[in-house]
């Protein structure tokens, strides 16, 4: 797939700060190929909340899609502050903020597990 | 080929390639990046020294020639472009840091010293001291931003950097050089404006009307070894103008800025985001704080993270605070605000390269309200409302920037950026607030509202320091002939 198009954001100029965050680290990680393998698998919504702002994110085995606000139809959500988000992305483990309740999580804690590798903050050192 | 009678009157003022004439700079030297008037001069000096200062002088006063001092020429009021033609100087190497102070924390400075070079020669000298930096490129000059009264990163513990000045040297168009401050006094070094009678004012805001400053003496401020700058995302302009007002009491922090939510879009590369996601915050609040050691930072930390909770248990809606350090790993644009000086290219780096504001200081008690105004009028003309709100000298004022960027090859483009700014100048006049840095068409609408045995007086003061009428003549309405 043309890598233009497999990170696609509705309506870029009214995207909150939350969804361009998001949107570049989605970015950088597809051009690696081992989370380009596991997007081809992801099918499905998640919605991410940070304090009053919300995105949806949609997978369809090819690319993925940012929205603004909640949509319908997701597999589950993530809801926290932004910056218990960001720790996330920078790497600090999902059950440790999940206990710390920094986070909350609802709907399949699998499909949240899969799409992680995504929206990790990549290390300089990994491999594309 | 003949010489014109610009490189005959200053051929010997300064060496032959550092007299231009060429159509090339003297467009270049006749606009800047905002909606001014372009305005051509005749001839370019590139001035280094003293000497050179004073025998440009000697000759412009002789024949009445109009001087423009120049240096970064990115003061966003179109004050160094021509208004009647003459000699721009450029006094971008006229640079030399002529004395650094430890002990009583004063720098001794030519026009062209820039706030990229004193940084790195402070911290070249393992110096702990710093300036209040702008937010503004590091080429920028610390005179012109000093006599244009900016303000700083440090601005709200010590006011605008026209009052970090202790001393000035100035030639005046009649040949004499002057000195201010405890400078006046020979041999007495320039440690402070007191307790002589206090002619700095002279020179401040005046922008050049009044002679030409060689040399400063400005305060430098002790760096302390324990910093941080965080982030506040706060869901409206009342939460942040509430918490800028009581975080400024604090006595704590080096600098608070709020910038409003089009900053964050541009800097994703969003050229003109006109519409917000109704739940995203309004503003990001950055908040400086510095300290001695880590128990004191602990404080301040601690201050803040209470006054936030206040304000949340009050019903206001805004996140807790992220360290810039953090933000920068998930969103690398943002460290443009890691380190001052620093080039925000967003603002100037995109097709036709236009930026101008409003830029204005005001009552902080009054923020909310011209805000808002400033808000529909920027809407109206349809540009993002991009707003920088900073408190000042401890809350008592505050600065409140409406910033466009525009094309400046789009003539419509241009046109509205003027007409805008004529609407948000008459606004905030009218809510209480004053534009500095005044461009000549915003002078035009300020003069108006100045009391009349004030503008009176800095006529006849311009008369006295200036009668020949060549300095940076077109501005405050100053000039003998023109009209008031």
């Amino acid at each position: 797939m043309d890598p233009a198009n497999r990170l696609k954001i509705v309506e870029p100029e009214r995207m909150s700060i939350l969804g361009l965050m998001l949107s570049s680290i989605i970015r950088s990680n597809l051009d690696r190929e081992t989370v380009l393998k596991r997007v081809a698998r992801l099918d499905g919504k998640v919605g991410v909340t940070a304090g009053k702002m919300s995105i949806t994110m949609a997978f369809d085995r090819s690319s993925v899609t940012l929205t603004r606000g909640l949509t319908s139809g997701l597999r589950a959500r993530v809801n926290g502050s932004l910056d218990s988000l960001l720790q996330v992305s920078l790497g600090k483990s999902l059950l440790n903020v999940y206990f710390s309740k920094a986070v909350s999580f609802s709907g399949n804690p699998l499909f949240l597990i899969k799409i992680l590798p995504l929206i990790r903050v990549p290390a300089a050192t990994e491999p594309r | 080929m003949t010489p014109n009678r610009y490189e005959r009157l200053f051929g010997d003022v300064v060496p032959e390639q550092r007299l231009v004439t060429d159509e090339a700079t003297l467009s270049r030297f006749s606009r800047d990046t905002t909606e001014a008037e372009p305005g051509r001069p005749d001839v370019v000096l590139f001035i280094e020294n003293a000497a050179e200062a004073e025998a440009a002088v000697r000759v412009a006063a002789e024949h009445r020639v109009p001087l423009i001092p120049r240096i970064a020429g990115t003061n966003l009021g179109g004050l160094s472009i021509p208004v009647r033609g003459g000699a721009i100087l450029d006094l971008t190497g006229f640079n030399r840091i002529i004395d650094i102070n430890e002990i009583d924390m004063i720098a001794v400075i030519e026009p062209g010293v820039t706030f990229g070079q004193l940084v790195a020669e402070l911290k070249r000298r393992q110096l702990p001291l710093t300036i209040g930096i702008p937010l503004s490129p590091p080429h920028t000059s610390i005179m012109a931003n000093c006599l244009l009264d900016g303000l700083g990163n440090l601005s709200l513990l010590y006011g605008t950097m026209g009052e970090w000045i202790t001393g000035l040297e100035v030639l005046l168009s009649t040949g004499q050089t002057i000195r201010t401050g405890a400078w006046a006094v020979s041999d007495v070094p320039p440690f402070a404006r007191a307790p002589l009678p206090d002619l700095t004012g002279l020179f401040v805001s005046w922008q050049g009307t009044t002679g030409l400053v060689t040399k400063m003496a400005v305060e430098l401020k002790p760096k302390l070894a324990f910093r941080r700058r965080l982030f506040v995302l706060t869901y409206n302009r009342r939460t942040t103008y509430d918490l800028m007002r009581r975080l400024a009491r604090q006595r704590m922090f080096d600098d608070i800025g709020g910038l409003s939510w089009p900053t964050g879009k541009m800097m994703y590369g969003i050229e003109r985001p006109l519409e917000r996601d109704p739940d995203e915050p309004e503003f990001f609040t950055y908040i400086d704080l510095s300290a001695n050691s880590e128990a004191e930072l602990s404080i301040k930390l601690d201050t803040m993270t209470r006054i936030i909770a206040e304000q949340r248990s009050n019903g206001a809606e805004l996140e807790d605070p992220l360290d810039l350090d953090t933000i920068v790993k998930v969103a690398p644009q943002f460290e443009k605000f890691a380190e001052f000086p620093t080039d925000l290219e967003f603002l100037t780096q995109h097709p036709g390269g236009g930026l101008s504001w409003v830029g204005t200081y005001g009552p902080m008690s009054r923020f909310d309200r011209a805000a808002d105004l400033g808000i529909e009028i920027m809407a109206r003309y349809r540009f993002p409302p991009l707003i920088v709100s900073r408190p000042m000298k401890g809350g008592h004022f505050g600065v409140l920037r409406f910033i466009e960027t525009f094309s400046r090859d789009d003539d419509k483009e241009v046109e509205a950026v003027r007409r805008c700014n004529a609407e948000l100048t008459t606004m905030v006049l009218e809510q209480g607030f004053i534009p500095y840095k005044t461009p000549v068409r915003t002078t035009a609408q300020v003069i108006p509202h100045l009391w009349p045995g004030t503008h009176q007086l800095m006529r006849r003061l311009k008369e006295v320091l200036d009668p020949y009428q060549i300095m940076n003549p077109g501005r405050w309405g100053l000039d003998t002939e023109e009209e008031l």
